[in-house]
This record gives C-alpha cells, sequence and structure tokens, in this order.
C-alpha cells in the first residue's frame, strides 16, 4: 500500500511515540474508519424503515412490484389513462 | 463483501406493514457496514413502483429518504447496459427485464454475489466468478 510522505511520517511518528509498529498503527486506524462507516452506514439506512406510511392495506407489495408496473404502463392501464 | 439491493427489499424495508418488512430490514442492518449499492435502474424501477401504487407524496418520502441513506449508486452506463443485454439473450426465457439485467450485470462487474432481493427468479442467474448469488429469502 502506497501512503504519500504526509501520512506515512505521520504514521512513523505515532508509531515511535507510542511504541508500537506502523502496521499496528495502521491496524487500529483502519479499525476505527470501519467503525465509523459502520455507524454512518446504519444511521443512513435508518432513513428508509418505514418511511411510507400510506393506507394501501396490502402486505406484500415488495412481491408484486414487476406485476405492478405491467398493470400501471400495460394496455388500459392506470398510466394510459393519465392516472 | 458488498451487497447490491432491490426494489423488492427497498420496498419491503420502506414499509413497516409488509410482511417480510422485518426480514428485509435486518438485511439491510446487517450488511450495510459492509457496503450497499443499487444500480440507478433498481432505484428508478423503485420510484416508479412507488409513484405508481402508492402516490407521488410517498415517492418524495422515499426519495428524500434514499438520498439520507448513503446507499452508493451505480450508474448506467454503456457498458453496463451492453453487459444487461447480453445477460437477457443467455436467460431469455426466464425474461427477467431491464432492471433486473442491469442488476445482474452490477454483480458481474462489480464482482459482488451478495444480493439483498425476495425475488427468488434470480437464483437462477449463474455468476462467471462465483458458484450461485447469495440471495436474501
Amino acid at each position: 500500500m502506497y501512503l504519500p510522505d504526509d501520512l506515512h511520517r505521520f504514521l512513523a511518528r505515532e508509531s515511535a511515540e507510542r511504541g508500537i509498529s506502523m502496521a499496528e498503527v495502521a491496524r487500529e486506524a483502519i479499525g476505527e474508519y470501519r467503525a465509523h462507516r459502520e455507524e454512518q452506514t446504519h444511521r443512513g439506512v435508518a432513513a428508509i424503515l418505514g418511511v411510507l406510511n400510506d393506507d394501501d392495506e396490502a402486505t406484500d407489495l415488495a412481491l408484486t412490484v414487476d406485476e405492478t408496473l405491467a398493470e400501471y404502463y400495460g394496455e388500459g392501464g392506470a398510466f394510459e389513462a393519465g392516472g | 463483501m458488498r451487497a447490491l439491493v432491490d426494489s423488492s427489499v427497498f420496498i419491503a424495508a420502506a414499509r413497516a406493514t409488509e410482511t417480510h418488512h422485518a426480514r428485509a430490514r435486518a438485511a439491510l442492518d446487517e450488511h450495510g457496514a459492509d457496503g450497499l449499492a443499487t444500480p440507478v435502474t433498481i432505484l428508478a424501477e423503485t420510484m416508479s413502483f412507488i409513484g405508481a401504487r402508492l402516490g407521488v407524496d410517498q415517492q418524495r418520502r422515499f426519495w428524500d429518504a434514499f438520498m439520507e441513506s448513503g446507499i452508493e449508486i451505480i450508474d448506467a452506463d454503456a457498458e453496463l447496459l451492453r453487459m444487461a443485454r447480453d445477460i437477457d439473450r443467455r436467460y431469455e426465457d426466464l425474461a427477467f427485464g431491464f432492471a433486473d439485467c442491469t442488476l445482474l450485470a452490477a454483480c458481474e462487474r462489480g464482482r459482488v454475489a451478495r444480493v439483498l432481493s425476495f425475488d427468488t427468479r434470480l437464483a437462477a442467474y449463474r455468476p462467471t466468478f462465483a458458484p450461485a448469488l447469495e440471495l436474501l429469502g
């Protein structure tokens, strides 16, 4: 893995100051980055969960995507009728 | 491993009243940390579905939520569309359809075998880089 000079200097300084290898500093940093990304992603995905508050009584819409679109855009469908 | 998300999981996750809501929610939570992505064609399919079935207000709610989600959007460029059409030719009898073919093409291009979908037809697809797709459900 290539590191620009400034990051390499930082890594070397951290390693020297803490008395651990540069590889160990890098592992820690990647671990912290991953935890940060997980937190970000989970918070992001949460935006989708339950976001639709429609009053449609159907409970299996997720399984009818193709059929619903075919009906809507098909001959005589709501799209053709301007709905 | 990264996972690609299909319309069925987006809709089940977005509607708390769906039978598969809990499974969709668990899948997004479980795989979210590894990175989630979807082709823009699947997003368009999802948005069209919501608009057609539930109306424009619900479509806008999902639109805002998706933009906050941080889920990566995969461009449907010419290369992806060519790959998708090749898949459509090879699996003509199954008639996956345009959006699903682009989803499968995105799997191929990104070498992503994990697909969050309730569409069991996708299990028939044999990727070139893995023995099978790993489907939710």
